[in-house]
């Protein structure tokens, strides 16, 4: 039977300049597929992820009209994921970095938490990581 | 689109940061936005180097991740996407020191893909109007 642990990820960076937010998609899945709890901490550029302007599908790719896919966005995976974790993935973003990019239409999954609270989060884990960097 | 406005300036697109954002991107990659030059009426020709040499390698898999209970399948496949921007009549060219020090042979290349060394690489710089570096 699985130790059910918190793991404590912190998310640090923009979006699109490297692989680190598919790497803390990948993950998330391993961890809640094995039994943990998951608090995200999105902070910096991070708190792009979930932005309520980026819709749920990405604009499609305009020189295939025939296509017929739909691309998913970031805030639509990481709503569909709350929604199917039965709680065991809590996804917070840093208030501080949220206001100062702007990012203030955050979707309702998500949790706006002050940012020094994010230390007695990563305390309360019993694993924690940071990925990326500001 | 509107109508496409025709354009006689050369671009020459080098990229060389590979497997960014896979995620968050999908399809908006560096040979993607290459299509969608020409498919403005820009005239323009790609080269990838570095790590991004590994984008014209043939027999790549399709590949998707899971995230809970959503696949994203969604993810670049780069050897349809070279082979789209040569379909579009865009020359691909990829750095031969580059191939070789990750153990790429010439054979390993989609077909169409030309395996350029620094001076002809230099050369083409300067065989077009413009150089955009990724």
């Amino acid at each position: 039977m699985t130790d059910k642990k918190t793991v404590f990820l912190e998310i640090v960076g923009a979006p699109h300049e490297t692989d680190s937010i598919t790497s803390l998609f990948r993950i998330i899945h391993e961890s809640l597929s094995q039994g943990h709890n998951v608090e995200v901490w999105a902070c910096g550029y991070a708190t792009m992820l979930t932005r309520k302007a980026l819709t749920d599908t990405k604009p499609g790719t305009y020189i295939y009209p025939e296509e017929d896919i739909t691309y998913p966005t970031t805030s639509h995976l990481i709503k569909e994921l709350i929604q199917s974790s039965d709680g065991d993935l809590r996804w917070g973003v840093c208030e501080y970095c949220k206001n100062d990019r702007g990012a203030n239409d955050q979707i309702d999954e998500v949790e706006v938490m002050m940012s020094m609270s994010m230390l007695t989060r990563m305390n309360l884990a019993d694993v924690s990581m940071v990925i990326g960097t500001f | 689109m509107g109508r496409a406005r025709r354009s006689q300036v050369s671009s020459l697109i080098i990229v060389e940061r590979a497997f960014r954002g896979t995620v968050e991107s999908q399809y908006s990659h560096a040979p993607w936005m290459s299509e969608m030059v020409k498919a403005m009426g820009g005239n323009t020709s790609l080269v990838l180097k570095s790590h991004c040499v590994l984008y014209a390698l043939n027999k790549q898999q399709d590949v998707s991740i899971d995230f809970g209970n959503y696949k994203i399948n969604t993810l670049a496949n780069y050897n349809k996407a070279i082979s789209s921007v040569l379909a579009r009549g865009i020359p691909v060219y990829a750095k031969l020191d580059d191939c070789l020090s990750r153990g790429i042979a010439i054979n390993d290349l989609i077909n169409g893909v030309k395996a350029i060394n620094t001076l002809a690489l230099a050369k083409l710089i300067d065989d077009h109007d413009k150089a955009w570096f990724w």
